[in-house]
């Protein structure tokens, strides 16, 4: 766990920590609030951690109805949307290996709409596709190589990639420390160069 | 980064990672860097980094379905554990039979409302609240109550300390506590009855004592007795 997350700091200023501490004093509507702002965010970190599946929803579902267990222990040791990403990290990694039990291990792992792997998705300099194919391609590429990061990888390059979220509340999403995050994030880039090489190519030349 | 990268690209590739991790940094200014001029690698590196940004920033924003919240709100609200008192205000809700047997069906009710009402556990949310506060207004009411109970002992203390204080300082004959007469129910012995009567206390034992009196006197009587009457007969003759 970070130490720079320290358990001393007053979170009183983030909405989230207030409404979950003022459902935690008996205010269901606090609750509502609650699922009514955060639901977009969980929404948006499942489906880039796990694709377009069909069970983000009940996902979404499971993220607040652990929020309603956590009710009486709950404590703002950090920021709630912190706390809420956490939760759904866990979810999504059950999920993930729920589902890697499911399919066998040579087959790819890509979304449920998904089911190209990357190499079907390799730039033809011999074709010209129109521009918004190629943009399909590249958008499937991309979710293809963010897919297949492990885990740790994945979820720290989309926090800090897609959420705007410092290292430090990283580290307290995955149980680790800030540094350990940094080093996270640069493997993740690698790996994504590394298979992404060719669409890389393409665009810098195209910038070129 | 290896330990083997020399030194300016090891700070180049700093920078590039502080420009990486903030969203509003951009990469662009980077590429003016002194260090570019003669390193070809960072300069690669920094045009592959600038278009993974570029290829990250093409996957579109996941879209919330507009029917999701209320979904989920629903869902957690059939799944969140109902308490008695849901089930109390539930029952306005029912659609009641008509007839004897809906009748009948709702005194059943009733007595399951009622029986639901006795065993009502303290419950939260809103009507936690309302009984804190019913509970506060009680408390308020009950306050100066509470507060007389407290006091009142204390002054009644207070005020017999001041009257005894009060009297000890005094020293006046008219201040004197009276002294309390005990009624004596026991009724004098015969023979003190007798001796009564010799001395004539007429006031006290009625008229005409000596009628019984003089067999009374020669039954009890004993020597000092009698002494004491030869006295008091010489005294009465002297008189």
């Amino acid at each position: 766990m970070s130490e720079t997350h320290s358990d001393k700091q007053d979170y009183g200023g983030d909405p989230g920590v207030r409404w979950m501490l003022a459902y935690q004093a008996g205010d269901e509507s606090a609750f509502d609030k609650i699922v009514e702002e955060y639901s977009s965010m969980v929404w948006s970190l499942l489906t880039r951690f796990l694709g377009h599946r069909a069970v983000r929803e009940d996902l979404v579902q499971d993220a607040f109805m652990r929020v309603v267990r956590a009710r009486e222990r709950y404590e703002p040791s950090a920021r709630f949307s912190t706390w809420l990403y956490r939760i759904v990290y866990n979810l999504a990694v059950n999920e993930t290996q729920r589902r890697r039990s499911l399919v066998s291990l040579d087959q790819p792992f890509g979304g449920e709409e998904d089911p190209s792997s990357l190499g079907e998705l390799q730039v033809s300099e011999s074709e010209e596709p129109s521009a918004e194919l190629e943009r399909e391609d590249v958008v499937s590429a991309v979710r293809l190589a963010i897919d297949s990061l492990p885990e740790n990888q994945r979820m720290a390059l989309i926090l800090a990639k897609y959420h705007d979220t410092p290292y430090a509340e990283i580290a307290v999403v995955l149980d680790s420390s800030e540094k350990a995050i940094k080093s996270l994030v640069h493997r993740a880039r690698e790996n994504l160069r590394e298979q992404l090489a060719p669409f890389l190519q393409r665009e810098r030349g195209g910038a070129a | 980064m290896s330990d083997s990268t020399p030194k300016r690209c090891q700070d180049f590739r700093e920078l590039l990672e502080l420009a990486l991790r903030d969203p509003d940094a951009e990469l662009e200014p980077l590429a003016w860097h002194e260090h570019l001029r003669s390193c070809p690698k960072c300069q690669a590196l920094l045009e592959e980094e600038k278009a993974l940004e570029q290829l990250l920033a093409t996957l579109p924003a996941p879209e919330l379905p507009d029917t999701l919240v209320g979904k989920v709100l629903a869902r957690l609200r059939e799944e969140r554990p109902k308490s008695d008192l849901d089930a109390l205000l539930e029952l306005d809700q029912l659609q009641r039979p008509e007839g004897l047997t809906g009748r009948v069906l709702d005194e059943l009710e009733l007595d399951r409302a009622l029986a639901l009402l006795s065993e009502l556990p303290a419950p939260r949310g809103l009507s936690g609240r309302v009984l804190e506060s019913l509970e506060s207004q009680r408390r308020a009411l009950e306050a100066p109550v509470l507060r007389l109970r407290r006091v009142a002992p204390l002054a009644a203390s207070l005020l017999a300390l001041l009257g005894l204080g009060l009297y000890a300082l005094s020293g006046d004959e008219a201040a004197e506590p009276p002294v309390a007469v005990e009624p004596v129910d026991e009724r004098p012995s015969e023979e003190m009855l007798a001796v009564l009567d010799l001395l004539g206390d007429e006031s006290l034992w009625g008229a005409d004592p000596y009628a019984a009196s003089e067999v009374d006197i020669a039954l009890s009587l004993d020597e000092s007795d009698e002494l004491l009457l030869e006295y008091l007969a010489m005294t009465e003759e002297d008189d």
